[in-house]
């Protein structure tokens, strides 16, 4: 049997003990031991998993993930969220549809320091939808813009999915960062636009409110959300300057969101103990991954089918557009039942060297497999964002599904110009295609 | 039983946040000796490199028992109970040989880096004591999937139970 049909068994072996709910990071570690020791022998399979977990996870960058995860969980776990919600709903809450795109901006503002999807989508959602309820506000629009608004969570940086990529392809984390940023503020955009298109379609699904605030008061709802805000633009503007690596924004941010949190009394040693908790499961959920990747890799390496399926596209003659359509609708569909972590961590490594092979620009790919995963987050019917969101706020998933249409609808325009203009992508990142 | 699987497992947990916090102190100390005085702290690199193998593998555990480990539920989440049950034995069968070879792997080779005196270039770090604790949090890993295991063939693991209804 050859190196690449053993591969090819090895992928097929892998998604079958995905599908039967092993946990992903011990399906690759598995696949990838069984698989070596095919190839390789035993005596190089036992040396490699005694000396991979150790060799591939002692790394400087894989820091950068457990950091920001403890930046994001300070923050969440001392209620911050909340003070971006109304310090957004104060500036625009009282317009029609207003407190659906504050919902978007605390979304885009608890992004920018936690990034990850559904935890922000839950965190503005157990806020911003009692708000959004008590002004009569539809209902399943007000999901629809809480779930959708959460997806801008793993665009705009710090991003933990463009962390995993970077890890995987040996991209520049802090290029990964700086190409989500502007795609991550047009996709607020074109989320405030969707709410303004239906509230003035539909105004009674978000009508504006009675509530007015006097400058003063919009000023003075800065006082904790503008610090909070203000260590995402130290962190990225950091990076952007040369001054920090992510690592050291990373490290930078959660101390910073630490201190934030003492100084406004919220951080308790309750609320500290359970921020270490959470940030340690997150950890160790990355690090099992982490460590699976790094194995399944070792084998797929070996098994030379990145290279197989690289010289079969060449072959078949698909030009850059071709690749990035089968690309687009393989990550629509993976989006729709797979978590992002587990995709990255799965598909990347068999994928990329097709990516290089046909000179395609390794931070915009990732900056479109990102937004794609975002989608299929929130695309009937399998969108796990919603079924999520929906258990957690005890809505029925039929009513997110409607809510969220329009958005969708939003999301393949945006996902659109990221594809036609990859400029937006690389601008910041300072790169061409 | 549940008790001190939760103290067994949490311990290296809290270890593994605290280490985290100490990674977050050292990194942002350097950037600070290195702006403002021009004196970064020398191997602080080396330090983090070494601690983000206590701070992420040290959690492994606990992210089993709170059943948190990615996994795809979009087949399996459809069975009936029963037939969930088999699968999530099955999966805690994978997920504890899996961790028994890893752990045993990784002592053996603690022992080896140790024997060869493998260390770090600035600081002269050892590695086996790292490698010890890839070890062990396999092995920690090994035990709370063996409680989980038997508390599922017993219908009395609440996690798959919550997961399954």
């Amino acid at each position: 049997m050859s190196p690449e049909l053993i591969g090819i068994i090895g992928i097929v072996v892998l998604l079958v003990l995905i599908f039967m709910r092993v946990w992903i990071g011990f399906a690759m570690t598995a696949v990838g031991l069984v698989g070596y020791w095919i190839l390789e022998g035993w005596t190089r399979t036992a040396v490699m998993i005694g000396t991979e977990p150790f060799s591939q996870i002692s790394d400087l960058t894989l820091a950068t993930i457990p950091l920001f995860v403890l930046m994001g969980a300070v923050i969440s776990n001392t209620n911050l969220g909340k003070d971006l919600f109304e310090t957004a709903s104060k500036w625009i809450g009282s317009i029609r549809g207003g407190l659906a795109s504050a919902t978007v901006l605390a979304c885009a503002a608890f992004a920018a320091v936690c990034g990850h999807t559904s935890a922000t989508s839950i965190t503005m959602g157990k806020i911003a939808l009692p708000e959004m309820k008590r002004y009569k506000y539809n209902e399943k629009f007000a999901a629809g813009a809480c779930t959708a608004g959460g997806t801008i969570g793993i665009m705009i940086p710090p991003s933990i999915a463009f962390i995993l990529y970077g890890l995987i392809t040996q991209v520049s984390i802090g290029k990964l960062f700086l190409a989500g940023f502007i795609p991550g503020i047009l996709q607020a955009v074109f989320y405030m636009a969707t709410i303004m298109i239906i509230t003035r379609i539909k105004p009674d699904w978000g009508p504006a409110t009675s509530q007015k605030f006097t400058m003063k008061e919009k000023l003075g709802s800065l006082k904790l959300s503008g610090p909070v805000m203000l260590i995402f633009l130290i962190a990225i503007g950091g990076i952007y300057l040369g001054v920090f690596t992510p690592t050291e924004a990373g490290a930078g941010g959660a101390f910073a969101a630490i201190i934030i949190s003492l100084i406004a009394k919220r951080l308790k040693w309750p609320q500290f103990k359970g921020t270490m908790l959470e940030t340690t499961m997150m950890t160790g959920m990355m690090i099992a991954l982490m460590a699976g990747a790094y194995i399944f890799q070792r084998f797929i390496t070996v098994s030379k089918v990145p290279f197989l399926i690289s010289d079969s596209i060449a072959a078949m003659g698909l030009g850059k557009t071709q690749f990035m359509l089968v690309v687009v609708f393989f990550y629509l569909f993976l989006g729709c039942f797979m978590d992002i972590f587990g995709a990255i961590i799965l598909t990347i490594p068999i994928i990329m060297p097709t990516v290089n092979a046909l000179g395609i620009n390794p931070v915009w790919f990732g900056v479109i497999v990102v937004r794609l995963m975002e989608i299929g987050l929130i695309t009937p019917p399998l969108g796990m964002d919603v079924f999520t969101f929906s258990g957690a706020m005890k809505i029925p998933t039929g009513t997110v599904f409607r809510g969220i249409a329009p958005f969708v609808l939003a999301d393949f325009l945006h996902l659109m110009l990221l594809l036609f203009i990859p400029q937006l992508s690389l601008f910041l990142a300072g790169g061409g295609m | 039983m549940n008790k001190f699987i939760k103290w067994f497992v949490s311990i290296p947990a809290i270890v593994a946040g605290s280490v985290l916090i100490l990674i977050m102190l050292l990194t942002t100390l350097d950037v600070i000796m290195r702006f403002f005085f021009n004196a970064p702290i020398t191997g602080s690199s080396e330090i983090t490199q070494r601690f983000i193998i206590v701070a992420g593998f040290l959690g492994i555990g606990w992210c089993a028992l709170n059943n948190q480990h990615i996994k795809v539920d979009i087949l399996v989440g459809k069975l009936p109970p029963k037939g969930q049950k088999v699968f999530t034995i099955f999966n805690y069968l994978v997920v504890g040989i899996i961790s028994a070879l890893i752990g045993t792997q990784s002592f053996k080779q603690a022992a080896l880096v140790k024997k060869m005196h493998v260390q770090s270039q600035l600081l002269g770090i050892p590695n086996f004591p790292f490698y010890y604790v890839v070890s062990v949090s396999y092995f920690i890993l090994f035990i709370t999937i063996l409680f989980l295991l038997v508390m599922t063939i017993l219908n009395k693991n609440p996690e798959v139970e919550d997961h399954e209804s």
